[in-house]
């Protein structure tokens, strides 16, 4: 372990996807987007806070802190202690390095529930659910339970591995075809917002992820492919009147690479791509899909990220760009964000997938959540995530109304499925 | 479990309305649980802070810029007020913004008040006969030994902190050779004070490469890393 903190020389740059977000964040953006765990017992907060500094040595990427350099900012490691806080009311919020010894992340805990809240330059949310895994894994360890990893969690046992702290995006560049699918200014989505210091608007749906396979196997898509033709189809009912002709609904898709380009990396490893939608009167579910469905076909290939890749990876190479000081990078990077971003995207749905943990750790698990907080344009971010026969939809969203979310579980419970929905109320407070 | 029967859905929450359509539930059905921790508001007392002085600042220093215009005599004192008022309120927000660290906080105060000798300088006599004599002869060499020394001691102090200094004191010994440099364009007279800041400003430089050379190259590879 020691040898690969010396190799580093104990600081990392910021991996390709990293580097944008401290240069964008705002009092609206946050860039922190939160997994959690729910457990089928009341978390001890002390075991937890054990766990937690116990995993540090294991993951060298994450126990660090963002630091400035004159051209660029840096991860350097971090000696402090990690903190543990009990869960307030403001999900996905700034993390504030100052009350939290300067680490990118936080642990937090209410009542069954852990929960980890991490700012994006530091990793994805597949990383990120690694981490929570393995402390978690430690956590009923510490309490005595003999629990077998059956090598699906990290244990602090192992050595943390080269590829694990590498940068992906740079590993897999290749100087040949770069290009990115061009994509027309989105819909945004107006409405009141929240005020400022209210914070933002949770709904998680509860589903049986049984049924919805079930589901989406009828109508010959992935799971997925029927979230986002569901996510779209419910702002075409919700806002379907007040969206111009010539603004798509497009939904923003991260893709974990890890499965296209064989990567442990534990860093951010994760690109986007869209699926665009034209409003109409006469817009119906089964179009919508049908077009969700061409888009994944065309869009999520090997081919096609690679050449984001290359693309977004030769932006950075550039080297009037890398030796622009920082404080003048910052304003060209949050006019890219803008440009490139949030212009043309209506919204963000990441599905994280099936939560794989050691059959022993089964028991004690209810399920997992997965919360994508939005952006400064973007009205909401939803978060997908299963374990077992649970499957969490999560939406965050930065407006008052809740239209989307009523039509998009609505339609859902409306067509059979078994749907639970959880709330923090918050526009009871607007 | 309460049940909305517009939506169709079951509602996990402690709530007396559906959390997606808003209608009221049947008040007999099982309460749901506290989902989320509840509301409170968030207090800003920084941001409150930074707000007022940032008024009461501009307020004082339009008054003064108005009442010297209106009562010239030929002496520009308001930019003496005006450049006080600025370091006191930069400084200070930068002395208290806990996210700071503590050698570039040294760093803005040497900065800062070099700024403010020098306008105190230029501007406490007429506009027509201003100089730079005494704040280059002696109050910026001055402030520049001050402040490197002060780093300096703290570096040997504190050697586990060392990196968090290491910038600010380069910094501040490559500005520790201006009054060197003013001095030989013929603003400094006598010289004494600026050949000291230059040479404990070179000392500086030379001894952070000598006992802490590893630290030295690894932060600077940190910092200027492309």
């Amino acid at each position: 372990m020691d040898i690969i903190l010396n190799k580093n020389r104990g600081w990392y740059s910021l991996d390709n996807a990293a580097k944008i977000y401290p240069a964008i964040t705002n009092a609206r953006s946050s860039y922190v987007f939160r997994v959690a765990v729910n457990l089928k017992e009341d978390i001890k907060p002390e075991i937890l806070q054990q766990a937690i500094i116990e995993s540090r040595r294991r993951f060298p990427t994450m126990f660090v802190k963002l630091k400035k350099g004159l051209f660029w900012y840096y991860l350097e490691s971090n000696g402090k202690m990690p903190l543990l806080k009990p869960e307030g009311p403001f999900l996905g919020h700034h993390i504030d390095k100052t009350t939290n010894n300067g680490y990118l992340f936080c642990f937090y805990y209410y009542r069954n529930r852990i929960a980890l809240e991490v700012f994006h330059s530091l990793c994805d949310g597949g990383s990120a659910i690694e981490l929570l895994k393995s402390v978690v894994f430690h956590y009923f360890q510490l309490q005595g339970k003999a629990l077998d990893s059956e090598g699906l969690v990290i244990t602090k046992e192992q050595a943390p591995d080269n590829t694990e702290i590498e940068d992906s995006f740079i590993k897999n560049y290749a100087k040949q075809k770069r290009a990115k699918s061009p994509v027309k200014k989105a819909y945004h989505v107006k409405s009141k917002k929240m005020p400022l210091g209210v914070g933002n608007g949770v709904i998680n749906g509860k589903l049986s992820a049984k049924e919805f396979v079930a589901l989406s196997k009828k109508s010959q898509a992935t799971v997925t492919q029927y979230l986002v033709a569901n996510l779209i189809y419910a702002i075409a009912q919700a806002y379907g009147p007040r969206i111009p002709r010539k603004r798509p609904i497009n939904v923003s898709i991260p893709v974990n690479l890890r499965k296209f380009f064989n990567s442990n990396s534990l860093r951010n490893f994760t690109l986007f791509f869209h699926t665009s939608v034209y409003h109409h009167p006469g817009l119906t579910f089964d179009e919508v899909l049908g077009i969700v469905k061409e888009s994944f076909q065309t869009e999520l290939t090997q081919e096609k990220m690679q050449q984001t890749l290359n693309a977004n990876v030769s932006a950075e190479k550039n080297m009037a760009l890398r030796l622009t000081p920082l404080f003048l990078k910052k304003l060209a990077l949050s006019l890219v964000a803008n440009t490139l971003g949030s212009n043309l995207e209506t919204c963000a749905m990441s599905n994280i997938g099936v939560v794989k943990i050691p059959s022993g750790m089964k028991p004690l698990i209810q399920d997992f959540e997965f919360n994508l907080p939005p952006e400064n344009k973007l009205a909401f971010g939803i978060g997908v995530i299963t374990f077992e026969d649970e499957m969490n939809v999560c939406f965050c969203r930065s407006i008052v109304s809740n239209e989307v979310e009523r039509f998009f579980f609505s339609r859902l419970a409306s067509l059979g499925l078994k749907v639970s929905v959880e709330s923090n109320l918050r526009e009871e407070v607007v | 479990m309460k049940y909305c029967p517009h939506c169709q859905v079951q509602v996990l929450t402690e709530t007396d309305k559906c959390p997606l359509c808003h209608q009221a539930l049947n008040p007999n059905d099982e309460k749901g649980v506290v989902s989320f921790p509840p509301y409170s508001k968030r207090r800003n007392r920084w941001r409150k802070i930074v707000r007022a002085t940032s008024i009461s600042s501009a307020t004082v220093i339009l008054a003064s810029i108005l009442v010297n215009i209106f009562t010239w005599t030929g002496h520009a004192w308001s930019m003496i007020v005006t450049a006080g008022v600025l370091y006191v309120w930069l400084c200070g927000l930068i002395t208290f913004r806990k996210a700071t660290l503590l050698g570039v906080k040294l760093m803005s105060h040497s900065i800062g008040l070099t700024a403010l000798l020098v306008i105190i300088n230029i501007f406490s006599t007429n506009v027509s006969e201003a100089s730079l004599t005494w704040a280059a002869t002696y109050a910026i060499p001055f402030i520049d030994i001050l402040f490197i020394a002060i780093i300096n001691i703290l570096m040997i102090a504190k050697k586990h902190t060392m990196r968090d200094f290491l910038i600010s004191q380069f910094a501040l010994s490559i500005i520790g050779f201006a009054p060197l440099v003013l001095a030989l364009v013929g603003f400094a007279n006598p010289m004494s004070m600026s050949i000291a800041a230059a040479i404990i400003s070179g000392v500086t430089i030379i001894g952070c490469f000598l006992f802490a050379k590893k630290i030295v190259i690894s932060e600077l590879a940190r910092k200027f890393h492309v």
